[in-house]
């Protein structure tokens, strides 16, 4: 099952490459992966991204072409949405290494820890 | 009825007297592990002894003796005797109403808790595997992103996620030390430590207990994975990857009396670390289990006690009543 992730996940990066609506042979032929996988295999998969909703498809002649519904960075965004959620809200993904601070608190820290850091240097 | 009583006082005296107390200590920033355990101490006990209490008002104590009959013979006359009086019925309905209540109450919340996480974690992954690349050799999931960034996503399928964002703006030493705190989140189960606080937070939101110990818990999590970073990397390192993480965007939520989590967080690096002394952090702890045994011992004392009388008349050894059956 691993493998079957991989591929999907190669599936979705060549279609985000691509920019435009793929047809399987096409997706088969940017997937560049050693050994090829089978047509059927590529198919199969790709129909089951579409049933998820990552791809759409449209007809072209007599196949279909395969686009992303959303860009990689717009579900990039969302999960960083997720894990920075308010903490409420969010056991899912913990704690996120910082909050974040105030501009002021940040500088006044950097300097407090250049003091802390020239001094431990001179001992 | 008094076992009933103490209980309560018990559950109320936590439930007002521990976060008014606790809050904000600065003893638990230097043993945030501690701190962790006696809020948790805390919570259980609150909870036990207001089940305790219920059950305390439903069941009246009995003697116990060592002949079952007795003992059943004991209990029911015990029984119809409370329930006979109108006053004890009520008693023994709003006990048993109480303890049904706060165990419910927390099985549903636990239950619903549990369920939701698991249904987010997994949606969340699935769309993690699919846009995010695995680095092998720092065995990381790499989200391509501006801002830098860093959490992790616990459970079985653990993920710790780091964005380009935070790749470029850190340091190795520093990079080291992010995930260092990310594995000590997933390595000690403070996922599992946090969902607790939660559930019990949401199961009984105007127990001020609870919500204190939602926030205190969540802030000495973050304390405890930074001391295993700076264990690693140096407190210095830490406080500057902290701060170059930090520095680049405001907090989300509302900023915490005497500024945000995360400058206090570099702040406590910054300064001579000064952990909590052996015989304190032995203190404690004896203190929260004491503060944990102390429903037990309330409502077993009665018990315990009854356990030690000889009920059976001089001259018939237990040996010789079970013979007379």
């Amino acid at each position: 099952m691993p493998q079957f992730g991989e591929l999907e996940a190669a599936i979705m990066d060549a279609v985000w490459e691509a920019g435009k609506p793929l047809r399987v042979r096409e997706v088969l032929d940017r997937l560049g992966r050693d050994p090829e996988p089978a047509y059927n295999t590529v198919h199969t998969v790709t129909e089951i991204l579409f049933r998820k909703g990552w791809l759409a498809k449209e007809k072209d002649g007599r196949a279909y072409r395969y686009g992303a519904t959303r860009s990689r960075e717009e579900y990039v965004a969302g999960l960083m949405g997720e894990a920075f959620a308010a903490a409420g809200n969010r056991t899912a993904t913990l704690a996120r290494f910082v909050e974040g601070m105030q501009p002021g608190e940040a500088e006044e820290l950097h300097r407090l820890l250049g003091e802390a850091v020239r001094r431990e240097s001179s001992t | 009825m008094i076992v009933a009583a103490v209980l309560f006082a018990y559950a109320g005296l936590l439930c007002t007297l521990v976060p008014r107390l606790l809050r904000g200590a600065r003893w638990a920033e230097r043993a945030p592990r501690l701190g962790i355990a006696v809020w948790q101490a805390a919570g259980v006990s609150a909870l036990v002894s207001a089940a305790l209490a219920g059950l305390a008002l439903t069941v009246p104590t009995v003697r116990v003796s060592a002949d079952l009959a007795q003992l059943l013979q004991a209990c029911v006359m015990a029984l119809a005797a409370q329930y006979a009086s109108p006053g004890g019925a009520a008693a023994g309905a709003a006990g048993a109403v109480l303890a049904l209540a706060v165990l419910g109450r927390t099985a549903w919340c636990t239950g619903g808790t549990v369920l939701r996480i698991r249904r987010e974690r997994h949606e969340h992954r699935a769309v993690l595997d699919l846009v995010g690349r695995v680095d092998p050799v720092r065995s990381v999931v790499v989200l391509d992103h501006e801002e830098p960034a860093a959490y992790c996503l616990p459970g079985r399928h653990r993920r710790t996620v780091i964005t380009t964002g935070a790749l470029r703006t850190l340091e190795s030493g520093q990079l080291d030390a992010v995930l260092a705190h990310e594995r000590a989140h997933q390595d000690e189960r403070h996922d599992a430590v946090l969902a607790w606080a939660q559930t019990l937070a949401r199961a009984f939101p105007r127990m001020p207990l609870f919500r204190t110990a939602e926030a205190e818990i969540a802030r000495l999590v973050e304390m405890r994975a930074d001391d295993v970073a700076a264990a690693r990397s140096g407190r210095l390192t830490t406080a500057a990857a902290l701060l170059a993480v930090a520095g680049g965007h405001a907090p989300m939520a509302g900023l915490a009396a005497g500024g945000s989590t995360a400058a206090c967080r570099v702040r406590r690096l910054i300064e001579p670390h000064r952990p909590l002394g052996r015989v304190r952090v032995a203190v404690g702890s004896l203190t929260a289990a004491v503060a944990l045994a102390v429903p037990l011992l309330v409502i077993g004392g009665p018990a315990a006690a009854a356990t030690q009388l000889n009920y059976c008349p001089d001259g018939t050894p237990a040996a010789q009543v079970s013979t007379m059956h």
